[in-house]
């Protein structure tokens, strides 16, 4: 993000192409963020043909509701950030750092929930490990399922933090007026990054909470 | 990014976000019905679409250019060929061993025959006939004899150790 508002940095010819260079940079990381959450879904589709119904016991056990409840808080933050970043470009100051503010309280939300859960789970003995506890014949299946689910909701939670970071450095830039429709650039891109892990979480979500619930 | 995406109506964000909250409750809804097979299929359908939705409205892929959509196409290839090979590892694990594959855990066509110190699954009966081509490559094959005519016949190559 450059310093002061609007500059154009000397390598480019002209903004637009200085504001081409930070999306394609931005989708090339998204690219290996992807390559990044590929394996562990293999790992997940592995265990799913291997122990399908170790897995699908396991999953009854994850918490569908503050699952459900917070796929539906990552998706509000994600039109939030949209919203914002089209505040940044039609200039609107004050509905950019309301709407900037908004996503990094519901991601925070989202996080908090999250917490609550694994809290739930560890009570529950379902942390894989000395402690894991599950109906015999299915406990290998069962704790590696949960060995992924920690594995990729802490992953993803972990991208959510830097995410929120840097929405909330955002929002003290836009507080200083530092976005416009003149230069909205790094609005745009963390919401391009923002949706990224909004797209990681809406894969999450079916294969974690919603296997064979109607047993 | 153009000038006509940042006239983008507010109406449009709040109508994708209606969309994939009523998808997500579909979805939701959808798991506690016993649908077999379908139930994963589905979920994984809505969640694709669900995905398409964010890339194409809120991440403005619909209107980018053509580098944005290769990068993304790009990654997206690189993910089915992970897939797609390292897939095709795992699910041939029963029919082609590897020398030092451990078997399969739970999932299997059929029993396990110990064959020349390596794990063979006798699959579902075959007529001899469908192995010719395998009998024609041991012939070529330089290891031991023991190979073709001990084994049984509907078993898939053998490895000699």
């Amino acid at each position: 993000m450059s310093d002061s508002v609007g500059e154009l940095s000397e390598q480019f010819e002209n903004a637009e192409q200085q504001r081409e260079s930070a999306t394609f940079g931005i989708w090339v990381f998204i690219a290996t963020e992807l390559m990044f959450f590929g394996p562990l879904f293999l790992g997940y589709l592995y265990g799913r043909v291997h122990f399908g119904h170790a897995f699908a016991l396991a999953s009854g056990r994850t918490h569908i509701w503050l699952g459900t409840l917070n796929t539906a808080v990552l998706l509000t933050s994600s039109l939030s950030m949209a919203l914002a970043a089209r505040a940044a470009q039609a200039g609107e100051r004050k509905a950019l750092a309301r709407l900037l503010l908004t996503t990094a309280a519901l991601g925070v939300l989202f996080l908090g929930v999250k917490g609550w859960e694994y809290y739930q789970e560890w009570q529950e003995a379902l942390v894989p490990g000395r402690r894991f506890a599950f109906a015999a014949p299915f406990a290998a299946g069962a704790q590696y399922f949960f060995y992924l689910y920690y594995l990729l909701t802490g992953v993803h939670a972990l991208h959510l933090l830097i995410g929120i970071g840097c929405v909330i450095l955002l929002r003290r830039r836009a507080g200083r007026g530092e976005y416009g429709s003149a230069y909205s650039t790094p609005v745009e891109i963390a919401g391009l990054y923002w949706h990224f892990v909004d797209i990681v979480w809406i894969f999450l979500y079916p294969l974690i909470y919603l296997l064979e619930r109607y047993r | 990014m153009t000038s006509a995406m940042r006239a983008a109506p507010i109406a449009r964000y709040l109508l994708v976000w209606a969309a994939l909250i009523a998808l997500l409750a579909l979805s939701c809804a959808s798991a506690f019905v016993p649908l077999g097979w379908f139930n994963g299929a589905l979920n994984m359908g809505i969640a694709l679409f669900k995905a398409a939705l964010v890339a194409m409205f809120f991440m403005h892929l619909r209107s980018a250019s053509m580098l944005f959509r290769l990068c993304a196409a790009s990654a997206l290839f690189a993910l089915a060929l992970l897939f797609g090979l390292s897939g095709s590892d795992y699910a041939t694990r029963i029919i082609r061993p590897a020398a030092w594959a451990p078997p399969s855990v739970s999932v299997g066509p059929g029993p396990v025959h110990q064959s020349g110190g390596c794990a063979v699954t006798t699959p579902v009966p075959m007529s001899r006939t469908s192995f010719k081509p395998v009998k024609a490559m041991q012939s070529l094959s330089s290891s031991s004899s023991k190979v073709s005519a001990q084994a049984t016949p509907s078993a898939p190559f053998a490895a000699s150790p």
